[in-house]
């Protein structure tokens, strides 16, 4: 089960007071041991009960002197990457600013809800109530055939998702960049979870037998199973010899999910997932299926594009989900 | 001995399939990730067509063995 819990978002260009309220935030690994004795407390207790206890320590963090700064600095972030956005240039100052708060409450209410889900993991039943999912029955009918390429990016509540395929048995194998697997093994705790698997893949030039990693993926999905690329915003590791558009921007352009569904013949699905910040409930959609058919008949580009224009239309529904606008940033190729 | 109609194959191969422009002439000593700028995915593309051609699955060291194009070749003609 579920034993540890760690922050695991990266901002960049940390300065002193954000990265003070990382280290102390209460959801930091330091603090780790001091929960220990409240998994056991809390081990069969309801979401509600779990949100209050959490709710304290809530309270308490956002109420530290560096908590106003590290606000101010992560929004700054924030709209540095709106103002970046093509997709968004018709937005005003006022709105890109409303924006960027909406964005910034979002993703603190998912750091903040991510320990209480893991908590609640121990009672299955409870934790699906958390849940209101829209296409699943899609992806079992797909998992009876053969297996599936799905597909989300790094927004939203992909963590959530990560947990709910985990605690559901689904067979999924997850395709994390080497640099952040270290902090999702520490958070998801795969090993406990036997239908899972997690591999990293190396960034940049250095692919470390990525070759040997990708035909295992490939293998895998000839086997039945999910392989789950959780793609930056929008994707980074590897291949990257082509650039593609997401949010009016060149962006560098993975084509690793639609190279495997391709090797392995198998569909592309997509996941994306929204938190409604007044009940906490988290909704996951399971759609836009990419056929074989397509994949094979389509240029790998094409395929992309179809990809990243669908969650750029999803994202567009609900920008205040944009929860890594500013890593978005750091990932795209600007186009001035 | 290396055979030429293996060469010629993974040549058409790498023209057709792996978008090696169609002037470029492909020569033995090309390595897969320098000369040719083949990244991960399409070096699986390569071990694919490998498996094809030798009807067999190769190895994860067979695999790291496979710099150049002549190793492809070499390879392939093993079997």
């Amino acid at each position: 089960m579920l034993i540890k819990i760690v922050k695991f978002v990266v901002v960049i260009n940390m300065d002193n007071h954000i990265q003070k309220y990382f280290e102390d935030a209460y959801f930091h690994p330091h603090y780790i041991s001091d929960y220990y004795p409240i998994w056991y407390l809390m081990k069969n207790k309801r979401y509600d009960d779990i949100k209050k206890f959490f709710s304290i320590l809530e309270k308490l963090d956002t109420e530290r002197e560096e908590y106003l700064p590290y606000k101010e600095s992560k929004i700054n972030n924030i709209l540095l990457g709106l103002n970046h956005t093509p997709k968004l240039y018709q937005y005003s100052k006022i709105e890109k600013h409303n924006l960027a708060e909406q964005i910034f409450r979002i993703s603190q209410k998912t750091h903040y809800m991510l320990p209480k889900y893991v908590f609640t993991s121990f009672n299955i039943s409870e934790f699906n109530k958390r849940f209101i999912t829209k296409g699943e029955d899609q992806l079992n009918h797909l998992l009876k055939k053969s297996g599936v390429m799905l597909i989300s990016h790094h927004w939203g509540a992909f963590q959530f998702a990560i947990l709910y395929l985990l605690i559901n048995n689904y067979p999924v194998t997850f395709l994390i960049s080497e640099d952040i697997l270290s902090a999702f093994t520490d958070t998801f705790d795969f090993d406990n979870y036997p239908n899972a698997k997690v591999i990293g893949l190396a960034s940049g030039k250095s692919e470390n037998s990525s070759e040997m990693i990708l035909y295992n993926s490939v293998n895998d999905l000839k086997h039945g199973r999910i392989v789950f690329a959780l793609t930056d915003n929008p994707v980074s590791p590897n291949a990257t010899k082509e650039t593609t558009k997401f949010m009016g921007c060149s962006v560098k352009s993975s084509r690793i999910a639609a190279g495997l569904a391709k090797f392995a013949n198998v569909p592309i699905m997509h996941l994306t997932s929204y938190i409604n910040e007044d009940t906490e409930i988290i909704n996951l959609k399971f759609d836009n299926i990419i056929t074989n058919k397509e994949i094979n008949e389509k240029p790998q580009k094409v395929i992309i594009d179809l990809s990243n224009l669908y969650m750029e239309e999803e994202l567009m529904k609900g920008l205040q989900h944009w929860t890594y606008a500013d890593w978005f940033y750091k990932y795209m190729y600007v186009e001035e | 001995m290396m055979s030429l109609n293996t060469f010629n194959k993974f040549s058409s191969f790498l023209h057709s399939e792996m978008k090696i422009d169609a002037n470029y002439k492909i020569l033995l000593t090309d390595r897969l990730g320098e000369e040719l700028e083949f990244d991960s995915l399409d070096i699986m593309g390569i071990i694919f067509f490998i498996e094809d051609e030798i009807d067999n699955k190769i190895t994860e060291d067979e695999i790291k063995n496979l710099k150049t194009v002549k190793d492809v070749v070499d390879f392939i003609d093993k079997y």
